[in-house]
């Protein structure tokens, strides 16, 4: 079905051909990676013991995580500043990277050389930029003191006095202020800090300093940076100073910053270059990060689909002494992440299901029958060509941009179409085509009882899937006696029966009536008795898990909520059909009122609203009530979407 | 208004509550002979089962059934944030916050010995939910600079950054202080912030927690550190009820014991002092009792804003606290008369 089979794949390799690896992994992509290191140490990464393993096994017990030992910082460092230079408008090139050559010593040295090259400009750039952040911190730094009449050399050599400048929290500020009167020293609050932070002055003798610095510690007190013996004059002149260096810098990067844009221009096709191999190489680190390394081996381990097994084989059939091995999900390798595969029709869809929860690895894919089943309700409830046209023009022009909702509801929209040609209905108007169905308005109990009747068929899927679900998951106890499982589907089936039989639907089959009820009773029965008679059928001891009065109270309520749950689930459906009419009613009022106003262009503009209200706003509510029905009616019958997804290696590092 | 806005949650902990701990079970595990037999009567009859369960009965280590028992408090304030928007959920989001603080003491002390953090990973307890530090990669730092640049982002870098190094056992001391300090500034500025009315009992008592630390805090500080006036006042918590900045300065100020008496004399908490011989030994557990009673009022009589809500989790910490002893009884093997003294929650 559509969650894929996944099986963890685990391997051991030598060191020498580590990159190599790293690279065939980060290429193929679909793979999710594990810590290998976490692998072992929960005892999951099991190597066969035979000779020829001797090596690899050994190893074990001397092993890194590759945690400690990667380092993609100068990559990525590189990285950044080339992308910087080229402001993000260098982009990884996977397919050249596939078939070219990435030596890393001639990557890096090609860059190396293309730094060099931008050096001039560039250093001298970088050294501005430190310049200009320092004379900040100084600016902020002498602004607090800028009524100071003083110079500050003086200040800086006071015989008997010291002074600093720092900042406390507000609250220590407070608690600074009560013992104002018995410090050591003279403070002075000189100002607020961006970051709320209180700034304050303090003065101090000399002898006294070591015990003003105590108290000072104890409050949090964090000195101001930006404080220089360079600086001697008041701070008034050395804020003027400041100034005109910054003014001067600024100028001066301006035009170093024209002289680079001419520099990069001329030498993009290299940058772009070495920018791949960086990125791939800063990727690869990341890779190595997850895997663990003995003296002469890497360990990796990872999850893959068991269709791209063969491929991954071919992989490490490239390296000869590389010992590759998967093991099945149901061997213990911890909790497989779920893949889902689906088509191009029911993959947008998936959204909507993992909104819910991502499928367990042993549980069936709610997706295909979500897609058709979400499809057809909102087809049934909108049922309008034009609306439906727009609603699908939407959704193209939203999943063009990367909206996956967009193309949900382009879908959506296209099934209201069809619907639309059913119930002969262009934008409202029912004058235009003919029904190929029905019109509902003018047939609402078909419409409502065809719509409980397509929710009996859903609910049927529902239990379906919650059966086979729950077997899978070797649960017999509910997926056999359980209100969701066999029992609870024959109680459903043969309570429907004795309704239809009662109501003659089929005349000449009411002598089956007794048999349905007696058959109906015994299930009831099975139901109640679900947990003891699964324990025994298990030959598991103890029967009840907790006591048998609890269960029997409890299991009593769950009989009750099965009955209302089957009432109010069946009748939940009539809803499809009621938004149906509901749609036709909405546009018959907005028509009404056109005709009433006798003035066609109002009559028009009011129809034009109608549209667009019924568009935003009954789009919206049917939307919600399909999703209503799949979460609540249908979801909590048969899925339980506990299941982790699965990631691919989607590397790329991530720049800034 | 205010009361039905409560509603839900009020209702909420009251059912948490009625699944507490009673006096039987305090008996039955005070009777206990040693660890294991408290840590199955545990597991197997209240609602720390669910927490314990994974733990082998018979490689028990003491810290870390307490820290099972802490899942359990985060567990529940995490589920009563759910009710809770915006300044409240933020207040609640405090008690979380002491958690974390807590773990981070446990980390600094680690460091401080030089020992390896990674040993210290089962006793950690913070809401993973909510937390912004980086547990998992806090326990790979190996020495103080690399803890605390991991700790850039957070609130805690400010406090720590200007520690060149905490192996002084003073230094330590202070930042702990420092720690504790900047928890009950935010727990004091989150509480303003709270509705004034309908939080009125709330907003005392926990204005009564910072009087009693405060007591402590001074008695503690002149006697043991032997602390300057400044640094008493520095490390002390504002925000206190009954002891504003003058009465805590005139504290500061006291000679002795005596004089500290003296200016109790009509105050609430003299019962902290009012003893001859026994003050140190069970000052922390009188200061415990006091608040437990306390809490036991405000759960029992806040009907509207967070009273309820918070008085349960602090009902929930004294007796996680209880527990703690009564297996620390254990070690020491105590008696049952011997044991009882020291619990929080009176019993006979």
């Amino acid at each position: 079905m559509a969650v894929e089979n996944v099986i963890m794949m685990d391997v051991v390799g030598k060191i020498k051909d580590v990159d190599k690896f790293a690279k065939d992994i980060f290429l193929f992509n679909d793979i999710q990676i594990v810590d290998a290191m976490h692998e072992i140490d929960s005892g999951r990464f099991i190597l066969p013991i035979r000779e020829e393993n001797m090596g690899e096994l050994l190893g074990f017990a001397q092993l890194v995580s590759g945690e400690t030992m990667m380092d993609e910082k100068n990559f990525v460092k590189t990285v950044n500043k080339l992308n910087e230079l080229y402001k993000g408008s260098l982009s990884l090139d996977m397919v050249s990277l596939a078939k070219g050559d990435t030596d890393l010593g001639k990557a890096l040295a090609n860059a190396k050389a293309f730094e060099n090259n931008l050096v001039l400009e560039y250093g001298e750039i970088k050294e501005i930029n430190d310049r200009l952040e320092a004379l900040e911190k100084s600016r902020t730094a002498y602004g607090y003191l800028d009524e100071l009449e003083a110079n500050m050399s003086e200040l800086d050599h006071l015989e008997n006095f010291s002074f600093s400048m720092g900042s406390v929290t507000k609250d220590n500020a407070a608690r600074l202020k009560s013992i104002y009167n018995s410090v050591t020293s003279i403070v002075f609050h000189v100002g607020n800090q961006v970051d709320n932070e209180e700034v304050f002055m303090i003065v101090s003798p000399r002898d006294l300093e070591i015990e003003s610095k105590r108290i000072l510690k104890a409050l949090n007190f964090k000195p101001i940076e930006g404080f220089s013996s360079e600086y001697t004059e008041t701070p008034k002149i050395i804020l003027k100073k400041i100034n005109q260096e910054v003014e001067v810098l600024k100028e001066r990067k301006s035009k170093l910053l024209v002289d680079l844009n001419a520099h990069l221009k001329e030498n993009k096709k290299e940058a772009t270059e070495s920018f791949n191999t960086l990125s791939l190489y800063g990727n690869l680190s990341i890779i190595k990060k997850y895997m663990a390394f003995s003296e002469e081996n890497f360990y990796f381990s990872g999850w893959i689909s068991r269709r791209d097994k063969k491929r991954m084989e071919a992989i490490a059939a490239k390296y000869p002494e590389m010992i590759i091995m998967f093991s099945d999900t149901n061997s213990g390798s911890g909790k497989p992440p779920t893949k889902l595969k689906n088509n191009w029709l029911f993959r947008p869809f998936e959204t909507l299901v993992k909104m819910y929860g991502v499928p367990s690895f042993n549980e069936l894919d709610p997706t295909p029958f979500l897609s058709i089943t979400y499809m057809f309700c909102f087809g049934f409830m909108f049922g309008d060509v034009g609306q439906g046209l727009i609603l699908a023009l939407a959704g193209w022009i939203l999943g063009k941009r990367g909206v996956v909702l967009g193309k949900v509801l382009l879908r959506l929209g296209m099934c209201s179409t069809f619907f639309g040609f059913m119930y002969g209905s262009v934008f409202g108007f029912e004058e235009v085509i003919h029904p190929l169905w029905l019109r509902p308005f003018h047939e609402i109990n078909t419409v409502l009882l065809s719509a409980v009747l397509i929710g009996i068929v859903m609910l049927f899927v529902a239990y379906i899937y919650s059966i086979i679900n729950k077997l899978k998951k070797k649960d017999i106890k509910e997926g056999v006696f359980g209100k969701n499982g066999l029992c609870g589907f024959a109680l459903y089936v043969s309570l429907l029966g004795i309704l239809g039989l009662n109501f003659g639907i089929f005349p000449h089959l009411e002598i089956l009536v007794p048999g349905l009820i007696l058959l109906a009773v015994f299930l009831v029965f099975l139901v109640l008795i679900r947990e003891p008679l699964a324990n025994y059928l298990m030959k598991k001891k103890p029967l009840y898990e907790e006591t048998a009065s609890e269960y029997y109270v409890e299991s009593g309520f769950e009989l009750f909520e099965m009955f209302l749950g089957m009432l109010s689930n069946t009748l939940s459906f009539i809803r499809i059909g009621a938004f149906a009419l509901t749609h036709v009613g909405l546009f018959m009022a907005f028509q009404t009122l056109a005709i009433m106003v006798q003035n066609g262009v109002i009559s028009f503009g009011i129809l034009i609203f109608a549209n667009i209200f019924i568009i935003a706003l009954e789009g919206l509510i049917v939307g919600i009530q399909a999703l209503r029905l799949q979460f609540y009616e249908l979801f909590s019958k048969y899925y339980s979407g506990d299941g982790i997804e699965f990631k691919p290696v989607d590397l790329e590092i991530n720049l800034n | 208004m205010s009361k039905s806005k409560h509603a839900a949650i009020n209702t909420k902990v009251l059912a948490m509550r009625a699944r507490r701990i009673n006096d039987k079970d305090y008996l039955e595990l005070i009777k206990a002979k040693d660890l294991k037999e408290v840590f199955l009567y545990l597991r197997d009859h209240t609602y720390y089962g669910d927490f314990l369960s994974k733990m082998n009965p018979e490689d028990l280590h003491r810290t870390e059934i307490e820290a099972h028992l802490n899942d359990l408090k985060v567990r529940d304030t995490e589920k009563l944030m759910h009710y809770l928007l915006g300044e409240e959920k933020n207040f609640l989001l405090i008690l979380l916050i002491r958690m974390e603080v807590e773990s981070i003491r446990i980390l600094i002390r680690g460091i401080a010995r030089s020992g390896n953090l990674e040993s210290l990973k089962a006793l950690m307890i913070f809401s993973e939910k909510y937390t912004k530090i980086p547990f998992d990669r806090l326990f790979r730092a190996r020495d103080w600079e690399e803890f605390k640049k991991m700790l850039v982002n957070t609130d805690y870098y400010r406090i720590f950054e200007i520690y060149k190094d905490i192996r002084g056992p003073h230094d330590l001391v202070m930042v702990e202080k420092n720690l504790d300090r900047y928890y009950y500034d935010l727990l004091k500025n989150r509480l303003m912030k709270l509705d004034k009315k309908s939080n009125q009992d709330l907003i005392d008592l926990q204005r009564r927690n910072f009087d009693l630390l405060n007591l402590i805090w001074i008695y503690r500080g002149k006697k043991f550190y032997s602390l300057s006036r400044e640094e008493l006042i520095a490390y002390s918590l504002r925000g206190g009820l009954e002891l504003n900045e003058k009465r805590l300065l005139s504290l500061v100020d006291a000679k002795n014991l005596v004089e500290i008496k003296a200016l109790l004399t009509n105050s609430d908490y003299a019962f902290l002092f009012n003893h001859t011989d026994t003050i140190d030994l069970f000052m922390e557990r009188r200061k415990e009792r006091y608040l437990y009673y306390q809490n036991l009022k405000l759960f029992g009589d806040s009907d509207s804003g967070l009273g309820r809500v918070v008085a349960y989790v602090r009902l929930l910490d004294f007796e996680i606290e209880d527990i703690t002893s009564i297996i620390e009884s254990k070690r020491y093997r105590m008696g049952a008369d011997e044991t009882k003294k020291y619990l929080i929650r009176p019993i006979d």
